[in-house]
């Protein structure tokens, strides 16, 4: 019976959380305008002692993202071993994502060409990124204005480019035994 | 007496006289990752005539396209060796001439680069080159002729004694082991061990400002937690370190067929599978890395 009480108590505190993360503050500062006006006594104090904490966890500050399955543990260095370590910049989750994003606009081997990599900010990234007319933007400048871009999308609109480039990336990057074998035995180009 | 250059890089050679110990995987992972995550500039130079560094970061259209075909723009480390041979006849040795032809961007990051100076199957023939005595230091002449371009060199060497593995030495500041905790593999320890002080001294003139060769520590890699093997082999790998007094270093590679996976991409395994723990175990092995060398 005991149980079955703090079952429905527990899920009574959760229901709270969830009415915290659904509603403005305001919602919850007019509540207690309304309590402080038509109520009295110790029932006045608890409900508005319960709002105030409520308030307190909506100010809260936003949790992060989702970690990765894989946690980053600490580096096991040997005490002799001095690392300097930078602190990360921004979300250390987001980090690996804009350095691969990055690594994949530079890659020359997957657009070629300076209009390649036009061709793919315009097409992913739209109007959010200026490019100087007279094609006046260095390579390096067009992929450094792509990836503001991306750090500037929704966390949705982040994850759409970044699977989309990727899967454009990774699909023709397999290397075969067969004209590996035809390089090594000096042999003409199977195609 | 010959003279050094002050900006020469930091040259780490990679060996082991033990093949399929991972010693590729190590020296490619590494070379992109010290370029990737602390953004170096990084030359790998593939010194094995198997090509198995090139071929981790070259597919086979981008090397035929780059390197044999009748457009090719790229030459490689035999090529160098072609050049040494013509600058070496003048009497004060001639600097490489365009150096660029032989390097081949890899990775470009924000200020980071990896580049490669790949390799052929014919290098090995070079053994079997008869007539002029045999010298040991294109390698080291290359380096010296791109030495404003690099912080870091990584030598991939053959797993035998040969030319190509003294040209590795010569060129070198610092050795680093990949060492495989399995019985067979561990063996090629005191046989590295051997070579390096008393057949490599014996036989070797060694430049005077490149310094005494330094051993910047055993790798363990292809590690495979779960056999009772490894612990073993482990604990057998460091009372040898410790006999010889060479460092083990704190990171290491586990096992896992995603490497093979990756170099099958022209990848890193910290690019193909960036979530993986062995993405992890890379950039933590690069960060220990890059401190043991500078110490």
């Amino acid at each position: 019976m005991e149980k079955l009480k703090v079952d429905e108590v527990y899920r009574l505190l959760s229901n709270i959380l969830k009415i915290v993360a659904d509603y403005d503050e305001e919602v919850f500062e007019a509540t207690a305008r309304h309590i402080e006006s038509s109520l009295k006594g110790i029932d006045r104090d608890a409900l508005l002692n319960v709002l105030s904490q409520l308030i307190r966890l909506k100010r809260r500050p936003i949790p992060a993202q989702a970690y990765e399955p894989e946690v980053v543990h600490k580096r096991d260095v040997a005490p002799s071993v001095t690392l300097t370590e930078e602190p990360p910049k921004g979300n250390r989750i987001k980090e690996p994502i804009v350095r691969e994003l990055r690594a994949i606009l530079e890659d020359s081997s997957f657009l070629e060409s300076k209009q390649d990599l036009l061709q793919i900010i315009r097409t992913y990234f739209g109007g959010n990124v200026s490019i100087r007319p007279d094609n006046r933007d260095s390579r390096q400048d067009l992929a450094n204005k792509a990836v503001n871009a991306f750090c500037r999308l929704t966390q949705a609109e982040q994850h759409n480019v970044y699977s989309s480039l990727r899967r454009a990336y990774l699909k023709g990057r397999k290397s075969g035994l067969g004209e590996w074998a035809d390089i090594i035995a000096n042999r003409k180009s199977r195609e | 007496m010959e003279q050094g250059i002050a900006n020469y890089p930091q040259a780490v050679t990679v060996v082991n006289l033990k093949g399929g110990v991972g010693k590729t995987t190590l020296c490619v992972n590494l070379a992109y990752g010290l370029a990737f995550f602390l953004e170096k500039k990084v030359l790998i130079i593939d010194l094995d005539p198997q090509a198995n560094a090139t071929q981790y970061l070259l597919s086979q259209q981008a090397y035929k396209k780059l390197y044999l075909s009748d457009q090719a723009s790229k030459k490689t480390i035999m090529e160098v060796y072609d050049e040494f041979n013509i600058a070496d006849r003048a009497d004060e040795r001639l600097r490489l001439a365009e150096p660029e032809k032989f390097l081949q961007r890899i990775y470009k990051g924000e200020s980071g680069y990896l580049d490669l100076l790949a390799s052929k199957l014919e290098l090995g023939l070079r053994a079997f080159e008869v007539g002029a005595l045999p010298k040991y230091d294109q390698v080291r002449w290359f380096i010296e002729n791109v030495a404003s371009f690099y912080e870091m060199v990584l030598i991939d060497c053959p797993p035998t004694v040969s030319s190509m593995l003294i040209a590795g030495l010569e060129a070198a500041q610092s050795i680093l082991v990949p060492i495989k905790p399995d019985f067979l593999s561990t063996i090629g320890l005191p046989l590295l061990h051997r070579t390096i002080t008393r057949t490599y001294p014996k036989y070797i003139k060694r430049a005077k400002w490149l310094g005494e060769l330094r051993m910047l520590g055993l790798v363990y890699t292809m590690v495979d937690h779960r056999l009772r093997m490894t612990q073993h082999s482990m604990k057998e790998v460091e009372e040898e370190a410790k006999k010889f007094r060479y460092p083990v270093f704190n990171n290491m590679i586990s096992y896992s067929t995603k490497f093979t996976w990756s170099s099958q991409m022209t990848l890193p395994i910290f690019r193909s599978e960036p979530s993986s723990r062995y993405a992890r175990e890379i950039e933590n092995l690069v960060v220990e890395f890059s401190a043991r060398v500078e110490e």
